[in-house]
C-alpha cells in the first residue's frame, strides 16, 4: 500500500483538499487550538492519515512537555481522528517555568542533550499511546557547539527512543547546502535506525545576501529536493506511512497546489511500482 | 520498589544552566552572550537571523493581537512600545495565542499615562482575550452550548408553558466596566457593565440592566433550569411573564439557551 499524501492544512489549500492525488493531512496544532471553534478543524473532510503537527513540545528543553500543552494537543488530535503526531528535534524553551524563543533551534549535539532528549519523548510517547510520534529533523541557522554531529544526535535519538522519523527533506537539503554536508549520505546514515517515517517537502529561496537557503515553504519544491525524496523513499520502502507538502507563503494558485500534490505522488508511484 | 518522582525527570544540572542561558538570552536578543559557544565556523550574523525573524514574528503577533487598542493611540508612539515591549521581556513558557498580546496590555500603563478612554480599550480588549482563556478552559461547555443554540428559537416559543424547558446562560461570559462613552456611544450612562459573550467564535457584547444581570448570575450559580425555579432564586422581584421576557431576551441575543 502507497503511503498517504498530503498537505498541511492551510484555509488557502482547503478548497482542493479533495483533489485524488491527496488522501492524507496534517494538522498544524498551533492553527487548530482556537479556543472558540465549535466544528472540528477538518469540517467535512476526511482523510486516510491525518497527523497533528505541534510546534512547542520543545522536546530537547531542560524539562518534559507541559501535561497543559499536551492535552490540548490530544484533544484537538481525538477530535480530528488523528492517527500521528509530530514535532521537531529543537527547543523552544529551556524548561517548564522559562521563557520562548519563539522558534525551535537545534540542541547542543551533547550527551546531557541527548539525554534530556531521549527522556522527554519517553513522557510524550506514553503520554500520546497508541498515535505514533515522529521526531522532525529541523532547518537551522546555526549550531550550538557540541560533542557529536547532527546526523549521530539524530540516529541515537531515534535508536533510543523508538520514535519515528519525521524526515523534512527541504530541511536536510537546507542544511546541507548551508553547513556544506551530503544530504544523501545523512539520509542513509539515518534511515536504518527509523522503523517508523514520514516526510515533509517543501520550497524555500537562496538568499544571495546571507548565502544561505531558506526554509521559507514560499516556492514550489525544488527539483533537487524532488531527488532526494526520491532517493528516501527507495530507501525507506514499506516505512512511510505518509507524506505532507507544507506552503506556508506566496501561495500558488489552484492549479498549482494540485500539480504539486500530483508531482508528488506520481514520483511515488514511479519508486513503489519499481520496488514491487 | 520507590514511586516515581517528580525530581527523577530533573536533568543535571549542567544541561539545565546551559538551556536557561541561551533561551534567555535568544528570547531577547542578547546574542553576545551565546555567539562564544557557537559550534566552528558559525557566525554572529546567523544567530542575529534566528533572533530578528522570532522577534519581528513576535512583534507582527503582539501587533495583531491588540490591534485593536492601537486605534486609540498614536501609531508611531504605540509601535514603538510594541517594540520595546518585545525586546525588553521575553516570551513566556507555553505562549498561547493571546498571551503574548494580553501580557503587553498589562505592561503598557507602567509605560504610558493612560488616558481613561485608553484604559476602556485595554478594558476591551482584555475582557476579549478572557473570553478566550474562559472557553479554552471549558471547551466542551462552549461546544455543547453552541449546539444547544440551533434548538433555541424553536424551543422557546413553548418556553413558560412546557414545565421541563430549561434556559441555560452561555457558560462562557466576561464582565468589564467601562468608565467612559467612547466605546459605547455618548448617550450611554456610565460607568456601564458590559458582558462579553462569544456565539460560535465571534465575541458579542450587552448592555444589561440590573435584573438582567442578576439573572446571569443566578443562571451561573444554578446552571439549567425553570422558568418558576428562577422566580424563586431571584432576589429582584419581577412577575413571571415579566422573567419570561427577560428570559427570551437574552436567549435571542444568544446569551442564554433553551434546553
Amino acid at each position: 500500500m502507497l503511503p498517504t499524501i498530503g498537505y498541511a492544512l492551510r484555509e488557502q489549500n482547503r478548497p482542493i483538499l479533495t483533489d485524488p492525488a491527496i488522501n492524507g493531512c496534517e494538522i498544524t496544532f498551533e492553527r487548530a487550538d482556537d479556543p472558540l471553534r465549535v466544528e472540528k478543524y477538518l469540517q467535512d473532510l476526511n482523510f486516510d492519515h491525518v497527523s497533528i503537527h505541534a510546534l512547542k513540545l520543545s522536546v530537547a528543553s531542560a524539562d518534559p512537555p507541559g501535561e497543559k500543552y499536551m492535552k490540548a494537543l490530544k484533544e484537538i488530535a481525538d477530535e480530528n481522528g488523528a492517527d500521528s503526531i509530530s514535532d521537531h528535534l529543537g527547543f523552544t524553551r529551556n524548561a517548564h517555568e522559562g521563557v520562548e524563543m519563539g522558534h525551535f533551534a537545534p540542541p547542543p549535539y551533547t550527551q546531557d542533550a541527548l539525554e534530556a532528549t531521549v527522556r522527554n519523548l519517553d513522557v510524550v510517547q506514553n503520554y500520546f499511546g497508541d498515535r505514533r510520534f515522529y521526531l522532525e529533523n529541523v532547518a537551522y541557522l546555526f549550531e550550538f557547539a557540541g560533542e557529536m554531529n547532527e546526523q549521530e544526535f539524530l540516529t541515537e535519538t531515534l535508536k533510543r527512543s523508538g520514535s519515528g522519523w519525521l524526515l523534512d527533506v527541504t530541511n536536510v537539503y537546507a542544511n546541507s547546502v548551508n553547513f556544506g554536508y551530503d544530504a544523501y549520505e545523512f539520509i542513509k546514515g539515518v534511515m536504518p535506525h527509523a522503523d517508523a517515517v514520514q516526510m515533509h517537502l517543501a520550497g524555500g529561496v537562496y538568499d544571495e545576501k546571507v548565502k544561505k537557503y531558506i526554509d521559507s515553504h514560499s516556492h514550489p519544491i525544488p527539483d533537487d529536493v524532488f531527488d532526494l525524496y526520491r532517493f528516501a523513499l527507495e530507501l525507506s520502502k514499506g516505512k512511510v506511512s505518509a507524506v505532507f507538502i507544507e506552503r506556508d507563503q506566496e501561495f500558488p494558485d489552484e492549479a498549482g497546489w494540485r500539480s504539486e500534490a500530483k508531482q508528488v505522488r506520481d514520483i511515488m508511484e514511479e519508486v513503489y511500482a519499481v520496488s514491487a | 520498589m520507590p514511586s516515581t518522582t517528580a525530581d527523577e525527570n530533573a536533568m543535571p544540572d549542567p544541561y539545565r544552566k546551559q538551556l536557561d542561558k541561551y533561551a534567555e538570552a535568544l528570547s531577547i536578543a542578547h546574542n553576545d552572550e551565546v555567539v562564544g559557544d557557537l559550534k566552528s565556523g558559525n557566525t554572529a550574523d546567523m544567530l542575529k537571523m534566528f533572533t530578528d525573524g522570532n522577534l519581528d514574528k513576535r512583534f507582527n503577533k503582539v501587533k495583531d493581537q491588540v490591534e485593536f487598542v492601537a486605534e486609540f493611540f498614536d501609531e508611531e508612539e504605540f509601535e514603538e512600545q510594541v517594540v520595546t515591549y518585545v525586546k525588553t521581556l521575553p516570551l513566556l513558557a507555553y505562549d498561547t495565542g493571546i498571551s503574548d498580546g494580553e501580557r503587553f496590555l498589562d505592561w503598557l500603563p507602567s509605560q504610558l499615562e493612560l488616558s481613561e478612554e485608553q484604559k476602556d480599550a485595554i478594558r476591551c480588549q482584555q475582557a476579549r482575550h478572557k473570553i478566550e482563556d474562559v472557553a479554552r478552559e471549558n471547551r466542551l461547555a462552549h461546544v455543547s452550548f453552541q449546539g444547544q443554540l440551533t434548538v433555541a428559537e424553536k424551543l422557546a416559543e413553548d418556553f413558560g408553558e412546557d414545565d421541563k424547558l430549561q434556559i441555560q446562560v452561555n457558560p462562557i461570559c466576561v464582565r468589564t466596566t467601562f468608565k467612559t462613552t467612547a466605546l459605547l456611544g455618548d448617550d450611554a450612562e456610565v460607568p456601564a457593565i458590559v458582558q462579553f459573550y462569544p456565539v460560535k467564535n465571534d465575541i458579542r457584547t450587552a448592555l444589561l440592566e440590573d435584573d438582567g444581570l442578576e439573572l446571569i448570575d443566578v443562571l451561573h450559580e444554578s446552571g439549567p433550569t425553570t422558568l418558576d425555579n428562577l422566580q424563586a432564586a431571584m432576589t429582584f422581584k419581577m412577575s413571571r411573564d415579566e422573567l419570561m421576557e427577560l428570559c427570551l431576551e437574552l436567549v435571542e441575543i444568544k446569551l442564554a439557551t433553551i434546553r
